[in-house]
């Protein structure tokens, strides 16, 4: 029996074409953790039965899928995140200068992903990011997302056998769901009685896949899974994730200000602690016709800023006590793009309108006193927005969906 | 069995090392990347005009 290590899997991604229609993921990024599970919502028949035992079987639920993936924010990885938490707008700028990608809080791109699982690659399709959390972990900016997705496939059951010499279809069996093939594409490997097969059709009655003449031999029962992928990055290797100490975040008066003081250390405020929270607060539309969800849909949309800085003043003591609007700007700064060392790899989040909610200025023994605060990230009416936020990357708009 | 890399990318592959975008190479049984398509093993038959 084979044993698996967590650091020899992957998560791959690509953004997909259509809503909620799968693709074979083929970017593959740096993973931290994942943690999704898919809630298949099942629970114990406990209908009166003249039995001495709770339960002698468990009923479909309706379905769920989404959980938690941390990964370091490079550049290139930060765009795919926000490319499912928000909106991207027109991309920018060219190879040489680096591709500028502005975002805007709206609903955001769907993605197929695929998470490897020792044999078998874990598919989650119509993928977007519920929440997002940025904060930096130990200097390096790590970002935090929890997606939802609707619909899976990993594994399937063949209701007909494979009987040797020139198959070409096989035919899953319906104790999954109605439509067990949904979440393959054409091209997609899986594996049934130990062969690959390259699938060419997925058939539209949603129980039966095509392939070219294959010896494959498996009785009614076998498993299939879909096979994992070999895992390639770009060269050159991974990027370096974005750093704390290659960041300045300006607090002021309003948007312009607080830019305008992230713009040099000197007028930069120095947090001790930064964490960005923001929520999509997806919602899962449930249809008639199917157990999974048909549509992810983006509620209202709403966020918080935690900060801690060593207490000076009582400045913003006054503006919690008088609710007073701030502004808050981050601007972090990869690697040089250009050869003239004029552009770089750069993060630009703007913050229009903050209020305190609160701050306080506990006090322990030997510890200097802070400002622990916790902003609540609101829309300005002067500005017509909430945030402002940018990327510029080595990526192309193209893998974005472009 | 030769694959090639059909990404517009360079890519590194585990314990094979760099592929260019566009170059074919040997990978080892069981490989399975989106990035690359199977090439023919058949040999390349040329054939000479009969005069």
């Amino acid at each position: 029996m084979s044993n698996y290590l967590s650091d020899q899997q992957y998560i791959a991604l690509k953004v997909e074409a259509a809503e909620n229609t799968p693709i074979t993921p083929d970017v593959f990024l740096p993973l931290i953790s994942e943690g999704i599970v898919s809630d298949l919502g099942r629970s114990p028949d406990e209908r009166i039965a003249g039995l001495d035992w709770k339960s002698d079987d468990l009923l479909k639920g309706r379905h769920l899928h989404g959980g938690p993936v941390e990964l370091y924010a490079d550049p290139d990885t930060l765009g795919h995140i926000f490319n499912m938490f928000y909106k991207k707008g027109a991309t920018g700028g060219d190879a040489a200068v680096g591709y500028t990608h502005p975002f805007t809080a709206a609903n955001p791109k769907s993605y197929t992903i695929e998470i490897a699982k020792g044999l078998y690659a874990q598919r989650y399709w119509g993928v977007k990011a519920n929440n997002l959390k940025l904060e930096f972990d130990n200097n390096k900016l790590k970002a935090s997302i929890d997606i939802k997705a609707v619909g899976q496939f990993s594994t399937a059951t063949l209701a007909v056998a494979l009987t040797g010499a020139d198959m070409t279809e096989a035919v899953f069996n319906q104790d999954y769901i109605l439509k067990p093939t949904e979440g393959l594409v054409a091209g997609d490997v899986v594996v049934i009685g130990g062969v690959d097969v390259t699938i060419t059709v997925v058939e539209a009655d949603g129980v039966t896949i095509t392939f070219a003449a294959t010896t494959v031999t498996s009785d009614i029962g076998g498993s299939v899974y879909l096979k994992k992928q070999t895992y390639t990055t770009p060269d050159p290797v991974l990027q370096d994730p974005l750093f704390e100490g290659n960041t300045l975040i300006g607090v002021g008066v309003d948007e312009t200000t607080a830019t305008t003081a992230s713009g040099a250390k000197a007028t930069a405020t120095p947090f001790q602690e930064f964490v960005i929270e923001l929520k999509n607060n997806l919602f899962e539309q449930a249809a008639s016709g199917q157990h999974d969800p048909i549509k992810i849909l983006p509620k209202m949309k709403e966020g918080r800023i935690l900060t801690k800085k060593l207490f000076a003043d009582v400045d913003q003591h006054r503006k919690w006590i008088d609710k007073t609007k701030q502004a808050i700007t981050l601007i972090s700064k990869g690697r040089f793009i250009k050869t003239d060392r004029t552009t770089w790899d750069e993060l630009s989040f703007k913050f229009h309108k903050v209020k305190l909610n609160p701050n306080s200025n506990p006090l322990e023994v030997g510890e200097y006193i802070y400002d622990n605060q916790e902003f609540d990230i609101l829309y300005d009416r002067t500005d017509v927005k909430a945030i402002t936020l940018s990327l510029v990357n080595r990526t192309s708009g193209v893998a974005y969906g472009d | 069995m030769k694959y090639k890399n059909v990404s517009k990318k360079d890519l590194l592959v585990v314990g094979i090392g760099l592929v260019k975008s566009g170059a074919i190479r040997n990978m080892p049984v069981g490989f399975h990347n989106i990035n690359f398509e199977k090439v023919s093993d058949k040999p390349i038959i040329i054939k000479k005009d009969n005069k």
